[in-house]
């Protein structure tokens, strides 16, 4: 009698002990899941006001060296490079896990290309995760592309 | 030999006893862990949304305006009593109206004004604490805003004024 007994405690016990691992492990899920879109809400974030801060930026120049001494000038951790065989520049800005510019080690990138194409300054940018050696890890989180057309200055008005 | 006996049941049903609390305190040791991560995860989404809500929807606020009032001439940053300030200048019916916005005393202040010139600082309406806020034009029409919240949240944006371009017009090449 008193073996049966014991026997069905040890039964109910891992009956609760199962139901227990099994409502924890929902609850790990679903905080899971609430981490990581508060992540991609962040980086979507991130990603549209960067990338908005850089097309005003942008549009407020009237030629690809304007807007390239532009960013320089309000984003000094933009690293620059020609484009092969086309007119035209291509900037990476490094953002660090926490999502803010950074000079060191990047997990994520803003990169742009601006380029005149038919009397319009072009820029192209993407925002996406990327790994140690700078390689991109996932898609993009967010991509923009403006076209701005070059306002005609007085001076060449006047001509 | 019965005492023996008596005594080894004693010891199973303490061990019985220690082994059931054990349990108990894992599960409540557990089931704090799992309340902890949601309080994490909650707390983050909800400083997140204030967040945004701060600091992001004024300069959103900031950028809609200068968009709105994007005509020649009629934005511009001064400085009054040292403080710098984002003038937005607009007509309704005939009247010229006038709409600065600046920090003062820990506070983002708006003030539509008629007369430029007879109005103070603590006049302006608050719309948001903050522990800083700079506005500077960067380049003729390149509008710069840095805001740091109560909470010490930075969040900057650029905006550009296409009337403002020192020597350019709207005509299109």
């Amino acid at each position: 009698m008193k073996k049966r007994e014991s026997f069905l405690f040890l039964i109910e016990l891992m009956i609760s002990i199962l139901i227990f691992f099994g409502v924890a492990a929902i609850c790990l899920l679903i905080f899971s899941k609430a981490h990581r879109m508060n992540r991609s809400a962040q980086e979507l974030n991130t990603a549209s006001r960067a990338e908005a801060n850089l097309a005003e930026v942008v549009s407020s120049a009237g030629s690809v060296e304007e807007a390239e001494n532009r960013i320089k000038e309000v984003c000094p951790e933009a690293e620059f490079s020609d484009l092969t065989g086309e007119s035209g520049v291509a900037l990476v800005i490094p953002y660090d896990s926490h999502l803010r510019r950074t000079d060191k080690q990047a997990a994520y990138q803003l990169t742009a290309v601006i380029q005149m194409e038919s009397e319009m300054l072009h820029a192209d940018m993407h925002f996406y995760p990327v790994d140690e050696k700078g390689q991109k890890t996932g898609d993009s989180v967010y991509d923009l592309v403006t076209r701005n057309v070059i306002p005609i200055t007085e001076a060449e008005k006047a001509e | 030999m019965n005492r023996f006996r008596e005594s080894r049941k004693s010891n199973a049903s303490l061990i019985g006893a220690f082994a059931a609390i054990l349990l108990a305190l894992f599960f409540a040791g557990s089931a704090i862990l799992v309340l902890l991560f949601g309080v994490r995860e909650y707390e983050a989404t909800v400083r997140k949304s204030s967040e945004d809500f701060s600091s992001r929807t004024l300069l959103t606020y900031i950028t809609e305006k200068i968009h709105h009032n994007d005509a020649e001439g009629r934005v511009s940053i001064r400085t009054v009593d040292g403080v710098p300030v984002l003038a937005l200048a607009s007509v309704d019916s005939g009247t010229e109206y006038e709409t600065f916005i600046y920090e003062y005393e820990g506070s983002v202040r708006e003030l539509t004004v008629t007369d430029e010139n007879g109005w103070q600082l603590d006049a302006g309406e608050p719309i948001l604490e903050v522990k800083g806020f700079t506005p500077e034009e960067l380049e003729p029409g390149l509008f710069y805003f840095d805001c740091l919240d109560s909470k010490g949240e930075r969040a900057e944006t650029y905006v550009y004024a296409h009337s403002v371009s020192a020597g350019t017009d709207r005509s299109i090449r």
